[in-house]
């Protein structure tokens, strides 16, 4: 097992310079350069300087090298121009942070509610129960999540004020972006888990475990969830990925200081440096929870091994 | 049936808050706290990097003292107790008043001297670096030809500062920001001077105790100040958010004290509560369309009139705007002036006088079309109208547009939105037909006239004439403000009809929405005193 | 266990001709017709589709039955729904009723043509992998994951900004070129499953050729899973479109979506909740009926469940 999670994070490596390579070309080739996102009352000469202190005066080829050269040599991806003074790698590791807590404990709660509500759901199929779990679900994916916000917003901070409308740094100013944000994921599982566990109920060995008179707690926790959780499982991993990129809408309506926001506005203001460091990152964030994921299979179903999932 | 619920959910909150408020007051003076919020993250504030924006410096008015601030378009003395100008070798000297710096140290004319080096230093890419060249060997350094210790500032004791002009500039004191910048702390931070709470130093009525990028900034009163003794507030908390819903939500939960907005909606609902104060803030900035005067078709100087003329300014104004915004027919916003006096209070608006005289602007462009030898068919002409912002509002501003100039001249007109960078890119390349976007005017009067210079050519009007470089930079010099006045109507006149370079379209009216227990608040667009004033009383 | 003595007077005789040994219990369909029969019996399923026709028939014709157009201002302005306007009108006065639906068209064609593309060229690609196989498949398959994992939003929002033109294709493209990638994959994955599938190797053995071996069990067992795809991505589209018009990168005025409306509805949505009501209905409703009408779809072509 260490050899292969040594050989895929190798592997990873590979595809990231090559993300890396691709996007960088890529974002040279939009119109307009950081200074026309930004001022406009620069005298030629002083331009000139400032171009030539982020290296932008060079020609792409070489300037995607000496990116190259920063990162492998000292570690860094340069500083933003947007927000001079602050390093990419710093503000990637300090928003990420916030980015992440919110993301993560939606995620989860989305998973572990929506797994839930999909076993409940598929168990008590088209009676009381599913049917406000499949509405739920429903509401879950198709309503904008900008829509969501702004109305829960509105009801749970004026209509009744009972948490902050917006900030950062307590506990509470948590709860209502992580409630908008767990939705959309509660709502895919729910749909994924109750489809997957009503293929399951109807096995053989189901049937067989309910002969041997084994208690209904234990065979859906023996049989059923192991069984029916692995088309979660598969999209977990993008979806781990899309909470970053996505948090974008509630970061801002909220004003949490996250990283979705400033990968957003660093392809309007063209800032070059955070734009690819953000992309390293997210790739990797990708990359790394397919990994996990694929680790979390051979857990969960023995009949998998490492090495050879197709 | 949902507006009554809402309406009934709003009364039952405003009745609790009411309760809530006057139990508390009877038992205490009210807390000296102040919510505010600006619309976007501060991107640094070091005064002089290329980067400082509004917010940046509306941070700074808190928490930093400069020379002087603004007051109702005049400037007061702030960090300088007093000064002399001398005609005769163009000299200011200031004496300072005896500040501190938060941690103590007082503030001295070295910490002025310092960021003058630094704005003119080319290392430091200061993007207004330009208002500085009238400082003796600003220009030769900003160059790199002299080094920046041959400045014509100068330190002679911790309490003087001088500066020496090389040319008379009337607007000096408006236009130079003059702040202290500690050379140990600066140096100290390298780089990251002023992104950060622990990377920046107030001297200012407020020191500032907590960052949290794109969320928020804390500032507290200090103690230290040299007036501290008249700044009420004890915390000024601004948030940095610009959602539209969480600002209206903000106002009537109670989570901030002030807004802006040119929402009607938004303004009839505030209006009639008790509790807040609605006021009209006239702002100096101009929306209008500039035109490609390369482009072919709008080469012709009667083709562009008939189009200014086609521009419905009152049902733009009254569609997009609700009637808040005023119609534009000059340059400069009524919120313009110079040492308190209105530019439009003494300038006519010279398009109103020509759209009188003009006639019909459909025979206007026929004639145009003549005179470039082109088929003098205006159902035969396309145009394109590109703006830098995909908004709802800036898309439905452009559908007015279309829809005014189709009718009344017959031509076509293609609305075409892309994002700021792209837009302002074609722009400045030539690659466009007609740009809409807004501007906003300075303290300063000859800001908004100077993007129209041939050698500045801020404007991508892509038409200057030596005429109009004349008179500007001769109002720009002279001292008397009446001789200016008559100066920039002339220069007025030229863009907005005679060369008719851009079509003004709106000065800009936002309104301010403040609960009424703040008192003190300074409206004036161009005011730099901060929230130095600021108190809250029930 | 109670065994219960069984005596021959309770056993009646059926009885049971010669001739009738021979019938198949079931009259033979062609697989498709199989999978209609099966899908008419899905009550969900049918009204999704049922929807889905109602949304389509009104994307094509509701503009002009209002009697408006959508570009037309007027001077009633922000207007609840009426009898004189179905939707009420927006912020210009112009005809909600009309403009849900011209945006409706939009979105719909972005959502669709963007799916069929993507679909198209994911199933020709994942399939060409799979018959190729070895050195060639790992190296397609590499370069598959290799586009995957790039933040898509990011290459849609480059691309967009690249190609820069007012029209639906812009959004297409930028969608498109990154949104095969799925279906080659499940496409792939498909065709080596079958491959190797006891009843393929069975068909081999049997002496079937390859050509009737593609024909017959290939592509109907592929295409159910494509089809099953495409229904199921087209919701993912119209979604997509939304996020980006509310970016502000989406498609360019005049010109409407179902995203651009409710985005630009946001912002007064406590004053005119119908304004954001309909818009999101409709991306709501379309969703949804692709995804139940694809659930439903899933379930009729599966060929585990031809019973």
């Amino acid at each position: 097992m260490a050899k292969y999670i040594v050989k895929r994070v190798l592997y990873m490596f590979f595809v990231l310079l090559i993300v890396t390579t691709i996007t960088y070309f890529l974002m040279h080739n939009i119109p307009g350069d950081p200074l026309t996102a930004l001022v406009m009352r620069l005298p030629e000469q002083t331009k000139a300087n400032y171009y030539a202190k982020y290296g932008l005066d060079k020609p792409v080829w070489e300037q995607f090298l000496l990116f190259l050269k920063g990162i492998f040599t000292e570690g860094t991806m340069g500083e933003s121009i947007r927000y001079p003074g602050r390093m990419v790698t710093n503000m990637i590791r300090r928003y990420s942070a916030s980015s992440g807590l919110i993301g993560g404990i939606a995620i989860g709660a989305g998973f572990l509610i929506g797994t839930m509500f999909g076993v409940i759901s598929a168990l008590k199929k088209d009676k009381l129960p599913d049917k406000i779990l499949s509405l739920i679900a429903i509401f879950g994916v198709s309503i904008p999540v900008f829509v969501v916000a702004s109305v829960l917003q509105f009801v749970l901070t004026a209509t009744f004020p009972i948490l902050p409308t917006m900030g950062w740094g307590e506990p509470k100013h948590t709860v209502l972006p992580i409630l908008c944000m767990s939705l959309s994921p509660l709502a895919t599982y729910t749909r994924y888990m109750r489809s997957s566990v009503l293929d399951v109920v109807n096995q053989d060995y189901i049937t067989m475990a309910e002969a041997k008179g084994m208690s209904f707690g234990m065979i859906v926790r023996r049989h059923i969830l192991r069984n029916s959780i692995l088309p979660s499982l598969t999209i977990l991993g993008p979806n781990i990925a899309d909470v970053f990129t996505g948090s974008f809408i509630i970061e801002s309506i909220f004003s949490i200081p996250g990283l979705g926001s400033y990968y957003m506005t660093s392809v309007t203001d063209r800032d070059f440096p955070m734009i690819i460091g953000c992309t390293i990152f997210y790739t990797a964030i990708y990359i790394l929870s397919l990994l996990i994921v694929d680790i979390l299979y051979v857990l969960i179903d023995p009949r998998i091994r490492l090495g050879n999932r197709e | 049936m949902k507006k009554h619920l809402f309406i009934a959910a709003l009364c039952a909150f405003t009745a609790v808050s009411v309760l809530a408020g006057t139990f508390s007051a009877a038992a205490e003076e009210p807390a000296q706290v102040l919510n505010v919020y600006r619309n976007n993250e501060p991107a640094t504030l070091d005064r002089v990097a290329p980067t400082i924006d509004e917010a940046g410096k509306y941070i700074l008015n808190d928490t930093m003292e400069p020379l002087f601030r603004i007051q109702e378009g005049k400037t007061v003395e702030a960090g300088c107790e007093s000064y002399e100008y001398d005609e005769e070798t163009m000299t200011y000297t200031f004496t300072l008043r005896d500040n501190q710096w938060e941690d103590g140290v007082p503030v001295t004319a070295a910490d002025y001297l310092y960021s003058f080096q630094r704005m003119v230093d080319p290392n430091t890419a200061y993007g207004y670096v330009s208002d500085l060249y009238c400082i003796e060997n600003a220009e030769a350094i900003n160059a790199g030809e002299m080094d920046v210790s041959e400045l014509g500032v100068t330190a002679p004791d911790d309490k003087t500062l001088v500066v020496t002009l090389d040319e008379v500039t009337p607007a000096f004191l408006q236009v130079v920001p003059m702040f202290p910048q500690r050379q140990d702390f600066v140096e100290s931070c390298g780089d990251s001077y002023g992104i950060d709470a622990d990377k920046f130093l107030s001297c200012g009525p407020f020191r500032m105790t907590g960052w949290e990028h794109n969320s928020y900034i804390d500032l507290v009163k200090n103690d230290s100040y040299w007036d501290a003794d008249n700044v009420k507030l004890q915390e000024v908390h601004v948030a940095l958010t610009n959602d539209a819903n969480t600002l209206y939500t903000s106002m009537l939960n109670g989570t901030l004290d002030y807004m802006e907005t040119s929402k009607a909606e938004y303004v009839d609902e505030f209006k009639t509560m008790e509790d807040m104060t609605v006021t009209d803030i006239v702002k100096p900035t101009l929306g209008f369309i500039v035109f490609n005067c390369e482009d072919e078709v709008l080469s012709n100087v009667k083709v562009r009139q008939a189009i200014s003329l086609a521009v419905q300014r009152e049902l733009f104004t009254e569609v997009i705007y609700s009637g808040v915004a005023v119609p534009a027919y000059g340059l400069l916003s009524p919120a313009i002036g110079l040492n308190g006096v209105s530019f439009r209070d003494v300038a006519e608006e010279p398009l109103r006088a020509f759209a009188e005289e003009a006639g019909d602007p459909k025979e206007l462009l026929i004639e145009g079309l003549t005179e470039l030898g082109m088929d003098p068919d205006p159902s035969k002409l396309e145009l394109t109208i590109s703006q830098g912002s995909t908004t709802e509002s800036a898309n439905n501003q452009m559908a007015i547009f279309q829809q005014c100039i189709q009718d009344t001249l017959g031509i076509t007109i293609v609305p075409d939105s892309t994002e700021w960078a792209t837009f302002w890119n074609d722009c400045k390349a030539g690659d466009f037909q007609m740009g809409y976007l807004a501007w906003s005017g300075e303290v300063d009067i000859s800001f908004l006239f100077n993007l129209f210079l041939s050698d500045s050519a801020q404007m991508p009007c892509f038409y200057y004439t030596d005429e109009y470089d004349e008179i500007v930079n001769k109002a720009n010099r002279s001292t008397d403000d009446e001789e200016r006045f008559q100066l920039y109507s002339e220069a007025e006149k030229m863009i907005v009809v005679d060369n008719c370079q851009i079509v003004p379209v709106y000065y800009q009216v936002t309104e301010g929405v403040l609960r009424s227990k703040v008192k003190g608040w300074d409206y004036n667009v161009f005011s730099t005193m901060g929230n130095k004033g600021v108190y809250i009383e029930e | 266990m109670n065994q219960t003595n069984l005596s021959d007077d309770l056993f009646i005789i059926e009885g049971c001709s010669a001739a009738e040994g021979d019938k198949i219990g079931r009259p033979q369909t062609t697989y498709w017709k199989d999978a209609w029969r099966r899908l008419r019996q899905n009550r969900l399923a049918l009204l999704a589709l049922v929807l889905l026709i109602v949304i389509i028939f009104f994307t094509i014709f509701g503009p002009s039955i209002c009697g408006y157009s959508f570009e037309q201002m007027s001077s009633d302005m922000n207007k609840a729904p009426s009898a004189k306007h179905w939707f009420g009108t927006d912020s210009l006065g112009r005809d909600l009723f009309a403009r849900v639906w011209i945006g409706g068209r939009v979105s719909v064609i972005i959502g669709v043509v963007g799916a069929v593309i993507t679909t198209i060229v994911g199933a020709i690609y994942g399939s060409i992998s799979a018959f190729a196989g070895g050195k060639v498949d790992s190296v397609m398959m590499r370069i598959v994951e290799i586009i995957s994992s790039i933040p898509y939003l990011i290459v849609i929002i480059l691309l967009s900004l690249m190609i820069n033109d007012s029209g639906i294709t812009s959004i297409l493209l930028a969608l498109c070129l990154v949104g095969w990638c799925p279906t080659a994959r499940l496409v792939r994955g498909q065709i080596l499953q079958l491959a190797s599938a006891e009843y393929v190797t069975a068909a081999r053995v049997l002496g079937v050729s390859s050509w009737k071996i593609i024909t017959r069990h290939m592509i109907p067992n592929t295409m159910s899973v494509i089809i099953v795809n495409l229904t199921f991505r087209i919701p993912g589209y119209i979604f997509s479109e939304s996020f980006l018009s509310y970016v502000g990168l989406g498609i360019k005025t005049p010109n409407t979506s179902w995203g651009m409306l409710a985005s630009a509805a946001q912002q007064n949505m406590f004053f005119y909740p119908y304004q954001m009501l309909f818009p999101a209905l409709m991306i709501g409703l379309t969703m949804l009926s692709f995804t139940v009408f694809g659930d439903g779809l899933r379930d009729a072509l599966d060929p585990k469940l031809r019973r």
